[in-house]
């Protein structure tokens, strides 16, 4: 951890999230902590609703019932949906970063990879063109992305490089907290492998606090120290990521776990 | 001699709720410690739940009952009921645990492999690869191997991994299961060395071991989890 914060204060508060569409439950009175320094998976079938609570926790949706708060730099608590417009925009920006599962939705397609790790500095208050360009080289570097390649544009690039300077682009600017939707669906298993190895040693590496939603249980017992299981919008299980994935206790997450070859 | 591990009335059972809500019982009642400085041998025939004790005491395994106390940083923590943070916190400074098949992230080598728990604790990373290398020395493991990740090693080398990463953070209490069941005579005397020496350290461990030699080599007394066993 590079800064001193309270261990003991929860970075993310998630009191009783509901978000419906029309009569389709989304989520559904869903509550639990992160911590500094924490990170914790959010597993369950397609259609759980974990991709409907991770936009609620991020600020990109809107719940219907409940809260979430957000312990910023200073100590102080914010509601992720009520802060004014600007104020949420500095967090996205600064403290926050969103890892897209597909890496289109978060990159500038039209952009070189340069700049699109770039434009988030400049977007935090980076002016100096060397500076920039220098942390863009450094982070190409440590996402293994071919620096050759900082001046071509992002729709050159294979799906798995796309991922990785998706994720360049989000942790430059060396956020507290980091909301993932899948960061390895759709890559063939040497790139995830690869993907994986690289969020491991950064998570750990920079401090960083996380939610990842993933239906892949392998990724979920590498990446995550804690788990919430759900079915049909609501959690059904929650604990240390070895122990429910190795002893679970609620009928579904056996169905899940057991249906997996090596989770 | 100083507790280090104390567990009272613990109770295990499996409910398979898509396989007709069966429940195996596993046992009942069951009450052992360890102190510092002396080797516990779980004795039993398998399915006796030997494993499953050991994955219980590590927070692997929910406890249907009971207490699982370790002295964490001059504290007793009950596992069967801390939260998820507090066990992780156990584990990274108290409680080690060598199982018996390694399980590490694809890609990553040998020597940051077992440099991982000193890392997980803020030591600096050359101080750690450091360690780890004097701890892979320790167990023969050739230092042509260190820099490859070890998913292509075989049984041996891989259990050997897994014990220099387990010993190399001097875990106050220690959970092995048979760490000695893949290798050879030299290798199996460097693990009981490293046994040898964490008793003499004032360490606590617990352990499997089925080979008769071996107990009776580095273990001071067995534990008989029979005695706790709830029949189906």
């Amino acid at each position: 951890m590079t800064e001193t914060e309270n261990l003991q204060t929860p970075l993310l508060s998630v009191q009783s999230v509901t978000k419906t569409y029309g009569p389709h439950l989304g989520c559904s009175d869903i509550s639990f902590d992160l911590y500094p320094g924490e990170v914790v998976g959010i597993v369950g079938e397609s259609g759980s609703g974990k991709t409907t609570l991770l936009n609620c926790l991020a600020g990109r949706l809107t719940p219907d019932a409940g809260k979430v708060l957000y312990t910023d730099r200073l100590g102080s608590a914010l509601n992720v949906h009520t802060v004014s417009e600007p104020q949420r925009r500095m967090l996205m920006r600064t403290d926050w970063a969103f890892v897209h599962q597909h890496a289109r939705d978060g990159l500038r397609m039209t952009v070189s990879a340069g700049g699109n790790v770039g434009e988030r500095l400049m977007a935090g208050g980076a002016r100096h063109y060397g500076n920039i360009r220098e942390q863009a080289l450094d982070w190409l570097e440590k996402t293994e992305v071919d620096v050759s390649r900082i001046d071509d544009r992002p729709d050159t690039f294979s799906g798995g490089m796309q991922q990785r300077l998706q994720i360049a682009r989000n942790l430059v600017t060396g956020p507290r907290l980091v909301f993932m939707d899948e960061p390895t669906g759709g890559l063939d298993v040497s790139v995830q492998a690869r993907l994986l190895d690289l969020l491991r040693g950064l998570v750990s590496e920079m401090g960083l606090s996380a939610i990842i939603v993933t239906h892949d249980l392998a990724v979920a017992r590498l990446l995550s120290h804690r788990l919430v299981v759900m079915r049909r919008g609501q959690i059904v299980e929650t604990g240390l990521t070895d122990q429910v994935l190795d002893d679970p206790q609620d009928a579904y997450t056996q169905l899940l776990v057991s249906s997996v070859l090596h989770p | 001699m100083t507790e280090l591990l104390r567990l009272k009335d613990v109770e295990k059972s499996f409910t398979l709720h898509n396989q007709d809500g069966i429940t195996l019982p596993v046992f009942k009642g069951l009450t052992m410690q360890a102190h510092a400085g002396e080797c516990v041998a779980l004795a039993g025939p398998s399915g006796m739940g030997k494993s499953t004790l050991m994955r219980m005491i590590y927070g692997n395994y929910l406890c249907q009952g009971g207490q699982v106390e370790v002295l964490h940083k001059g504290d007793w923590v009950d596992i069967a009921k801390a939260n998820a943070r507090d066990i992780l916190q156990v584990r990274r400074w108290t409680l080690g645990y060598i199982s018996q098949f390694l399980r590490v992230v694809p890609r990553v080598s040998t020597l940051n492999v077992v440099a991982e728990p000193l890392i997980m604790r803020g030591v600096d990373g050359g101080t750690a690869r450091d360690q780890a290398a004097a701890m892979l020395t320790k167990v023969n493991l050739p230092e042509s191997l260190w820099h490859l990740a070890p998913a292509t090693f075989s049984g041996g080398e891989q259990q050997r991994v897994n014990i220099a990463r387990g010993f190399v953070a001097d875990y106050p209490v220690m959970l092995l299961d048979e760490p000695t069941a893949s290798l050879d005579q030299t290798n199996r005397e460097a693990v009981l060395d490293l046994i040898r020496t964490s008793k003499a350290a004032g360490r606590a461990l617990v352990g499997i071991f089925h080979d008769a030699d071996t107990r009776a080599a580095v273990c001071d007394r067995e534990f008989s989890i029979g005695d706790f066993k709830v029949s189906a």
